[in-house]
């Protein structure tokens, strides 16, 4: 009975504790404009009820999803060739580790200039920044497959595209899925940032304009949560796949 | 039988390199390592080879370059005649670190090389294979879920399913333990006697070459090359006792340079020369065998073979204990007597059984059909704060098996006992040991039989006499929801004496909810066959109203199990270099439930008379003959004791509790019946006993002679 309710109860406890610390740490402070975990509450059925948190949150849900699913279209089928083909590697990874290093927020201006204030510049940011974690993620899981594997299914006479299919790729999965799991959590950090300048909804573009139009740091700290919050559920349906049977076996068995 | 006339692998005048890596130095040339010289080989078709060789000798490199995975420098290897280029599939290479897919389950795994074959056929080679390897049942499990061995026979029956015409196996059992990889021998060589492949196996184990294999290639050192070919013309499966067998064995390691007394270590498999536990990590060599030998083999793990493994460990003698079971025993709930807890005090094992949490017992309560009163006898008067446990037998036995290990046991489980070996002047001198088909012989000082009621050496011997007294049957189960009386007295073992001939029940709470239940009688009474137990056991219980009362909401939580008590004993205890142990050398009635503490008393007595005579160098049978004398006491004074129970059974409980003894008495009943003075004892109550039916005054004695009237039209019912 304890030990099913504790993973639940200790998480919960201390969240509580910080809770009751931030409101207390306020009151003792007697800030005005910083708010109580009570006002940020309040804010947050206000911003429900005049019907832009659900849609703030599509709109950002939306671009990730859009950004992030382009990465792993273009990420995981170059990532499976750039492993297996090492020519290929030795001729693409130099520029590769050029770009990866660069932070997509440094890619925003020029977002802006090609997409203007539209969707799509928000939706490149993101698609860069999982197109890395991906890639790489496939890369190195191809390039370090057992090579057991590879003698097995060369054995059987198995060859070229069945080759990928049925054994380069699922032997990859794991890791792939733990580059995914990366890339989903850049992806949503950089979301907030590109909504904070580039458009005009979203769970970014709400902080800047609740904090630009009238110093409601209410709404501000409500849009915080949300994007902690939103995070949380996307990290755990990414933790999800690992327990797939077709991958478990990469992951602390 | 074999075609031997077809010539199927070919390898001519066969050379390889390893090239180094460049370094200044040496005129940027690299150097080079000559791994294989002028390697001349045939395989037949549907033979079986084996190539062994030292470690690192380039053995395994010679296969994959057979199996096309790797180039020779020079030379070539042929199949059919054909070059070979690359990986064939009608040749499948085993892989020593398991190639099966991880992602796919057994079923995918084994079909993995049907992939072009219709449906219909798929399906039923699949199935086929997966079979013939005893995986059905495991169709839809993946690889993280089984087992080494397991996860080996799903290789080979993949490769097996792809109809190659040859396998190439190299160091397939490598990773696998000792019994794991006897049995996979087992198992390969009979699926290559129904499939007839041509088989090339690499292994670095000579025993596992003339096990297996119609020839044994033997290689020499890096840079290797064929130093012999031994033909193994031996019937399969092969007995590994036979002479001629230990002959070729010896042979080749004659060739590879390792002398019959040659230190273990030169098997060099990285095993740890004593990974001693359960023999995991060994090798099945005969260095390795070597190794098992022991002054001292036990053979049996249970109570009696732990606390003397643990004596011996102590006292740092040398041994070795035969397990039969491998896995966790059945779960039987036993109560404990009272001088099983000084027994496992004096051992040092209590803090493991305390830490078991275990049910405690802190008296005998008993009941009987005419009096609704119960009898409490607390250890409490026999002992100031006495307890004992009432426990799980698989986790109890579980516990001190592993307390042995920890005082320096060698564990040998999974092992069957078949035979204990005597010299040709009739002195004990090893055992044959049944592993997974093989059989083979251990070498020891001395062998002691702690194998229960297996009783293997003295049914060996025949002198297993059973004793006329009180062939007794009982049916048990364990129970939710039983009512345990008294709150104070609710942990106690509860004897409910039944109106019937020699009947009783027991009830003894396992854990806080399950309670073990079982009732006793004579064959008379028993449930006949065809009779229903359920209805039977109802019956039976109906008898006494305590127990009914108690039972009235009870829940079976298992299968009813019956039991035949046949009392019995050796004829002798101990001879030249050998000895009885515990319920291998005699076992009475369970009324008192003292087996585990007549197991415990036996290794303590044994341990001390080991120890003295190995320290003597003389394990002849009169360095045991004070052992025999103190079991036949206690024997003596168990079979006294139980009959004068049955002699007297309705009034036994209320006698005790009245009367002048009743302390002696219940020591009697927990178990200390090895003492000088115990049978002194058992006579005074015997007269107590006998005083009270010759006084037809006392009200008990009216209680017995109606409960003797009472008793035969029971039998009837």
């Amino acid at each position: 009975m304890r030990n099913r309710l504790e993973p639940v109860l200790m998480p919960l406890g201390v969240a509580a504790f910080f809770v009751l610390a931030w409101h207390f740490a306020v009151v003792l402070s007697g800030s005005t404009i910083f708010p109580k975990p009570l006002d940020v509450l309040v804010g947050m059925a206000e911003l429900a009820r005049r019907g832009v948190l659900v849609k703030y949150v599509v709109a950002s849900l939306f671009r990730v999803s859009s950004g992030f699913l382009l990465a792993l279209a273009v990420g995981v089928p170059l990532g499976l060739l750039l492993g297996w083909f090492a020519r290929a590697f030795r001729a693409f990874n130099p520029a590769i580790q050029v770009l990866r290093p660069i932070s997509p927020i440094a890619w925003i201006p020029v977002a802006i200039l090609w997409f203007g204030v539209s969707d799509m510049a928000p939706v490149f940011l993101i698609f860069l920044a999982s197109l890395f974690p991906i890639m790489t993620a496939t890369m190195s899981a191809v390039q370090n497959i057992q090579l057991v594997y590879l003698r097995a299914a060369n054995n059987f006479g198995v060859k070229r595209l069945t080759l990928f299919r049925t054994v380069v790729f699922p032997a990859a999965m794991p890791q792939i899925i733990t580059g995914v799991r990366i890339a989903l959590g850049v992806a949503w950090l950089v979301v907030v940032a590109a909504e904070m300048i580039a458009v005009n909804s979203g769970l970014g573009y709400l902080i800047i304009d609740a904090r630009n139009a009238g110093m409601r740091y209410d709404l501000v700290v409500a849009g915080m949560v949300m994007i902690g919050l939103i995070g949380l559920a996307l990290d755990l349906l990414v933790r999800r796949l690992e327990h797939m049977d077709e991958v478990r076996w990469g992951f602390n068995r | 039988m074999i075609n031997k006339s077809r010539e199927k692998i070919v390898v001519s005048d066969l050379w390889m390199e390893y090239r180094g890596n460049r370094r200044a130095g040496d005129g940027g040339q690299g150097t080079s390592v000559p791994v294989l010289e002028e390697i001349n080989l045939t395989v037949n078709e549907g033979e079986f080879v084996c190539i062994v060789g030292p470690s690192g000798c380039g053995k395994s490199t010679l296969l994959n370059i057979i199996g096309g995975f790797l180039k020779a420098t020079r030379g070539k290897a042929t199949v059919d005649g054909a070059p070979v280029e690359g990986p064939d599939k009608r040749r499948v290479f085993i892989f020593q670190e398991n190639g099966i897919f991880p992602w796919l389950t057994v079923w995918d795994n084994v079909g993995f090389g049907l992939r072009e074959k219709g449906d219909e056929e798929h399906e039923r080679v699949t199935a086929h294979y997966v079979e013939m390897v005893g995986l059905a049942g495991f169709e839809r499990a993946y690889p993280r879920e089984l087992s080494g061995g397991m996860r080996q026979r799903v290789e080979i029956a993949r490769a097996l399913a792809a109809n190659p015409d040859v396998l190439y196996m190299d160091e397939p059992f490598g990773a696998l333990d000792f019994l794991t990889r006897l049995k996979m021998r087992e198992e390969l060589v009979r699926i290559w006697q129904r499939e007839r492949k041509t088989v090339l196996f690499v292994t670095h184990d000579v025993e596992e070459a003339v096990q297996l294999s119609d020839r044994v290639v033997v290689m020499s050192k890096r840079p290797a090359t064929i130093a012999t070919v031994v033909n193994v013309n031996l019937p399969r499966p092969r007995d590994l006792d036979a002479p001629e067998y230990l002959s070729i064995r010896d042979d080749i390691f004659e060739v590879m340079g390792i002398g019959h007394n040659a230190a273990p270590t030169a098997e060099g498999d990285g095993a740890a020369p004593d990974a001693a536990d359960d023999a995991r990590g060994a090798s099945g060599s005969p260095l390795r065998r070597r190794k098992l030998d022991a002054d001292v083999i036990v053979v049996g793990g249970g109570p009696a073979g732990a606390a003397l493994g643990a004596q011996l460990g102590k006292a740092g003698v040398d041994h070795l204990i035969i397990d039969k079971a491998h896995h966790p025993r059945a779960h039987v709930g036993e109560s404990l007597s009272l001088s099983t807890t000084g027994l496992l005090r004096e051992l040092g094992v209590m803090p493991l059984v305390e830490r078991e949490r275990f049910v405690v017992k802190r008296g005998v309560s008993w009941t009987t059909w005419f009096d609704p009163r119960q009898i409490d006898l607390e250890f409490e008067e026999v002992e100031r704060g006495g307890y004992a446990h009432q426990v799980d037998r698989a986790r109890f036995d579980e516990l001190l098996l592993r307390f042995a290990r920890e005082n320096g046991s060698r564990v040998f489980s999974g092992a069957e006992v078949d035979r204990v070996n005597f010299s040709r002047d009739g002195h004990a001198n090893g055992v044959t040991v049944k592993v997974g088909g093989a059989r083979f012989s251990l070498n020891a000082r001395l062998v002691v039989d702690a194998s229960g009621r297996g009783a293997v050496l003295g049914r060996q011997l025949g002198l297993l006499r059973q004793s006329s007294d009180y062939p007794q049957f009982s049916v048990h189960s364990w129970f939710g929801k039983v009512g345990l009386g008294d709150p104070v007295t609710a942990n106690n073992t509860h004897i409910h004496l039944l109106p019937m001939k020699r009947g009783w029940a027991w009830q003894i709470p396992i854990t806080d909810e399950i309670t073990s239940v079982g009732i006793v009688s004579g064959r008379e009474h028993h449930v006949r066959s065809g009779e229903d137990v359920e209805q039977f056991f109802r019956w039976t219980l109906g008898l006494n109203p305590t127990l009914a009362g108690r039972m009235s909401d009870a829940e079976r939580l298992s299968e009813f199990r019956m039991d035949g008590n046949y009392s019995y004993s050796m004829d002798r205890f101990a001879g030249d270099g050998w000895l009885l142990l515990g319920d291998a050398a005699y076992f009475v009635d369970p009324i008192f439930s003292n087996g585990v503490g007549d197991a415990l008393h036996s290794a303590k007595f044994a341990a001390g008379a080991i120890v003295g005579a190995l320290a003597a160098g003389d394990a002849g049978g009169a360095s045991f003959r004070a052992y025999e004398q103190k079991m036949r006491h206690g024997m003596a004074v168990w079979h006294e004791f139980v009959r004068l129970f049955y002699q007297y059974a309705p009034v036994f409980s209320q006698v005790i509790a009245e009367g002048a003894h009743r302390v002696p008495a219940l020591r009697l009943c927990e178990g200390e019946v090895y003492d000088e003075s115990a049978l002194a004892t058992v006579a005074r109550l015997r007269a107590v006993f006998d005083a009270l039916e010759a006084d037809p005054s006392h009200s008990l004695a009216k209680v017995l002679f109606e409960s003797k009237v009472l008793s035969e039209p029971a039998a009837a019912a």
